[in-house]
């Protein structure tokens, strides 16, 4: 949960800084496309959330003496797509924001809620029904869970947990496409 | 795509973060502190349920 809420946070604040700066005239005056833009907004955090996944393990591991018993590589792969997701949401967020504070209040519940209550944290996917069940199966962090649990518990690897990254998959190109469309070239 | 102007953007971003101590403070404290201290402090409740659970135990052995 906090690879989800902290590099969307980061990534959804460091445009929207630049928005109440006004920092971002340099991008809409200059020939940088919004891909490339989102692009170098993005990998900074993506960077930063894979050392903070290494450091979540190895607390995990190491500290609370948590057994891992599947393939780690597996593990690490899946996390390097969900913590793209997850900046790519904050990218997402930050076209409808203006201000850090709508950021940090927009950005908490829109990432927390759904996490916490229809990924599978708790009660399995499985036995929600209706929206919730509908939001857990979209959600990504869901098959984020689902591996997790997987190479930890289960001595699961790649071959087993295949289905569960091509969700990961999916949404990485749907969240930076809408992340492009929305985000203006131009101010209003 | 030209990727110098992602890798600009990219150190620009990383530049940025590095004037900034105090949210690299949190960032450092969210990843660390924050999920160490909780974990390693006893909860008062623990014993309550120990204390149940070995009652438990002993009523209905085999219920565990």
């Amino acid at each position: 949960m906090l690879l989800l809420l902290i590099p969307s946070m980061l990534a959804v604040l460091s445009v929207v800084r630049e928005k109440e700066l006004g920092s971002i005239i340099n991008f809409y005056v200059t020939p940088v496309t919004r891909f490339e833009f989102l692009l170098g907004k993005q990998i900074p955090y993506v960077v930063l959330a894979m050392l903070n996944f290494l450091l979540l393990t190895a607390l995990a591991i190491f500290v609370f003496g948590v057994p891992f018993t599947g393939s780690f590589a597996t593990f690490a792969a899946a996390a390097f797509l969900y913590v793209i997701v997850t900046t790519g949401m904050g990218l997402l967020l930050s076209t409808f924001m203006s201000s850090q504070i709508s950021a940090i209040f927009g950005t908490a519940p829109i990432t927390m809620i759904p996490a916490s209550q229809y990924s599978g944290m708790i009660n399995p996917v499985s036995s929600l029904e209706g929206v919730g069940a509908f939001i857990g199966q979209i959600y990504p962090m869901t098959y984020f869970v689902i591996i997790s649990r997987g190479t930890f518990s289960k001595a699961l690897g790649f071959g087993d947990l295949s289905s569960a990254f091509l969700p990961l998959l999916i949404a990485i190109p749907v969240l930076l496409g809408l992340g492009i469309v929305l985000l203006r070239k131009q101010a209003r | 795509m030209r990727f110098v102007n992602i890798l600009q953007l990219g150190l620009k971003e990383l530049r940025g973060l590095a004037r900034n101590p105090m949210l690299i403070v949190l960032i450092a404290y969210a990843f660390t502190l924050a999920i160490y201290t909780p974990r390693r402090c006893p909860k008062p409740s623990t014993g309550l349920r120990s204390r149940l659970s070995t009652k438990t135990n002993r009523r209905y052995p085999r219920a565990s």
